[in-house]
């Protein structure tokens, strides 16, 4: 059992690096495409499978220094996993009107699906990397392979986005680094890279004095941070969100934001002893608080639609934070809900922007007014992705949002959890009106414009049932084993 | 050690306040140069694997080095990129955060005190360069500054990191240069400039 546990974890980073080498292979954008859907789903298959072994054996979960896929690595899996697989199989729609782009014309869609699976390969591997260095040189990973997704189409704003991201997030994980190199050369037990798996950094890291891993934690999560979106460190978050073709900024919010924040929870976890269990949740506390009130003004703004979504992002980066801060067990199965939950609603908003700027070409720079008007099938996307993201009952978030939050008072951060609750009403309010400005707004009527829905409808109905059945099963998750095995492992 | 991680200090000073590119990345190799020559210096003294990471620092610092000179030559500015803060004022803000950071980080044991201090203000003078530098190819080379100034803890330390981080992070960063190349070559391509000031359009 355990050699197919380990066949899986490397299976699932494997397949998609072939696939993105395999699509370099074909000659016509038909293969191409076809090639991509056979990747997209031989890795969802594969990640499923990984994500299922770990949930049957919660209680002997594979550490092996190397690769760790226990409960966290399973739930920040999961998103990254059905976002990577239905990104793939839409990014045909939307590179089917992508009329420019940074690569070359004559490669650029087998230069976007090498990237694009690449990006999906190193995202796979951060959840189960099974230590601290390994960890960043996956994170690192995916700046490399996802830069030039985010300026593909090449234009001047995608260009900006792109090179923001690239430097900014480069800049804050060469802090990340030099905090990683501190640890580890600061304690013998460390000067190996079996010292920095997670199990033996837990153990040992009481070691390196208080001050020095202080400054170590500091630097790692400030980096960490950096590549999060947690504000204050989120500069490149808007732009890069909005810039993306929409697939990509799909995995970037739903996928690549949680999977980074699962490395500062490891390490957090794992720099406790030395640092002090106070000192790493109140770090966090702040970051979620700081993360919510940067974003709640932007959701009372007339954004671009993905802007919105992008600072809608940074909220609910806020928000894990939070629970991960909080760290009680109704806060950890409030963190569950919000990874899935946030995953879910996100992407289909960002698959929503697909027709959406077909439909109003303007929508890529000003905020979406009259949608219901003119095409209900996208409308229904949209409002869907709001309504979830607002948390407006019985969206999934609100249940995740309340676990969080009453977790946050049973741990005693009573002020925390009052503020935190103060700005996510004011979140609520924002993006619901966001919502009904786009909906019932006044825009300026596009006669004889009538888009296909295409893949968009499918996409709705899919996500729409795994919110459906997210929010049925929300009250139960408290009590099941994944937040037993969770709660057992963040102490 | 100590010498040369303060030598690269002086040379991450001058990325902070030359004006000509070329000059800049010819501070930024040497500055590689010095720490391949002191890992190599110290190799005999160490296990064979800091050896394998000696030889990773050396064919950074050409491989990188040549990849900027090459970028540049493709990208002649139309006319020099100034900065709207002057190279004194750039200098003493370098100087200013080098400092606070290498007072603040406490020591780590690594065993040469004086080299964690160098490291350090290596790190912030290159993020600082990042910061205040206009030019695109300037930006990407404060990058690589602070990435030196973790290759001299690496290099410094008296039992190493593990050879899997350094090469990775030696692979890693090379690869992020050459990403980087590549956007300054588009940027310029569509702006006529590798002025980053031109990268302001979005705005909320």
């Amino acid at each position: 059992m355990i050699s197919v546990f380990h066949a899986l974890a490397f299976a699932v980073v494997a397949v998609p690096v072939v696939a993105g080498g395999a699509t370099q292979l074909a000659r016509t954008t038909h293969m191409v495409d076809r090639l991509a859907a056979i990747g997209a789903l031989g890795t969802a298959g594969v990640g499923v499978a990984l994500v299922l072994i770990t949930l049957l054996r919660l209680d002997e979960p594979l550490r092996t220094g190397v690769v760790t896929v226990d409960a966290a690595s399973a739930v920040f899996l999961l998103p990254i996993i059905i976002v990577g697989t239905t990104s793939a199989l839409v990014s045909t729609s939307y590179l089917d009107d992508s009329t420019r782009s940074f690569f070359p014309a004559a490669h650029a869609r087998r230069l976007y699906y090498l990237a694009f699976f690449w990006f999906w390969a190193a995202l796979l591997a951060v959840p189960i990397a099974g230590n601290l260095g390994e960890a960043w040189l996956f994170v690192e990973a995916t700046t490399a392979a996802s830069a030039m997704l985010v300026a593909y189409t090449g234009g001047r704003h995608a260009l900006e986005a792109g090179w923001k991201y690239l430097v900014l997030t480069t800049a804050g994980l060469t802090i990340a680094l030099t905090g990683i190199v501190i640890v580890s050369v600061a304690a013998p037990a460390h000067h190996n890279l079996a010292g920095l798996d997670w199990t033996t950094l837990a153990a040992t890291s009481h070691e390196v004095p208080h001050r020095t891993a202080l400054a170590a934690f500091v630097l790692i999560i400030v980096g960490l941070a950096a590549k999060i979106g947690w504000a204050p460190v989120h500069n490149w978050l808007p732009d890069a969100h909005s810039e993306a073709p929409p697939p990509v900024s799909a995995l970037l919010s739903a996928a690549l934001l949680p999977a980074v924040v699962l490395v500062a929870w490891r390490t957090t976890r794992a720099l406790e002893p030395a640092v002090g269990n106070a000192t790493t949740h109140h770090f966090l506390i702040g970051f979620g608080l700081l993360s919510l009130a940067v974003a709640v003004p932007f959701l009372w703004r007339p954004l671009a639609f993905k802007r919105l979504l992008a600072y809608s992002s940074l909220e609910h980066m806020g928000v894990i934070a939070l629970g991960i801060g909080f760290g009680s067990r109704l806060a950890l199965a409030g963190v569950v809900i919000h990874v899935v939950g946030h995953a879910l609603a996100k992407a289909l908003g960002f698959y929503a922007a697909i027709p959406l700027l077909r439909l109003q070409p303007r929508a890529i720079s000003r905020p979406v007014r009259g949608l219901a008007r003119l095409d209900t099938s996208v409308a229904g996307a949209l409002a869907i992705s709001l309504i979830s993201l607002s948390g407006l009952p019985p969206s999934p978030l609100f249940f995740s949002e309340l676990f969080v939050l009453l977790g946050g008072f049973v741990a005693g951060h009573t002020v925390a959890a009052s503020l935190g609750a103060a700005l996510l009403a004011l979140g609520f309010l924002g993006l619901i009106h966001a919502l009904i400005e786009a909906m019932a707004g006044r825009s300026a009527p596009r006669p004889g414009v009538r888009i296909p829905a295409r893949q968009i409808t499918p996409v709705t109905i899919v996500f729409l049932i795994g919110l459906i059945a997210l929010a049925a099963g929300a009250v139960t998750i408290p009590h099941s084993s994944i937040v037993e095995a969770l709660a057992r492992w963040a102490g | 050690m100590t010498a040369i991680a303060w030598a690269c200090v002086g040379c991450a000073l001058a990325v902070v306040f030359v004006r000509r590119r070329s000059t800049a990345i010819g501070f930024v190799t040497l500055q590689s140069l010095l720490l391949a020559a002191a890992a190599f210096a110290r190799a005999p003294a160490r296990s064979p694997e800091f050896l394998v990471a000696s030889g990773a620092l050396l064919l950074k610092a050409l491989a990188v080095g040549a990849l900027l000179v090459w970028s540049m030559r493709r990208t002649r500015e139309p006319q020099p990129i100034v900065n709207d803060v002057s190279a004194i004022i750039r200098l003493s803000l370098a100087v200013v955060v080098a400092l606070v950071a290498a007072a603040t980080v406490p020591g780590f044991a690594s065993g040469a005190p004086s080299a964690e201090h160098a490291a350090i203000a290596l790190v912030a003078i290159g993020i600082t360069i990042t910061a205040l530098r206009r030019a695109t190819l300037l930006q990407a080379l404060g990058l690589l500054v602070a990435e030196n100034g973790v290759a001299t803890i690496a290099t410094a330390a008296r039992g190493g990191v593990p050879l899997l981080i350094e090469l990775g992070a030696v692979f890693d960063l090379m690869i992020i240069v050459a990403i980087a190349t590549a956007f300054h070559s588009r940027i310029f391509g569509e702006f006529g400039s590798g002025d980053a000031t031109a990268l302001k359009g979005l705005r909320d």
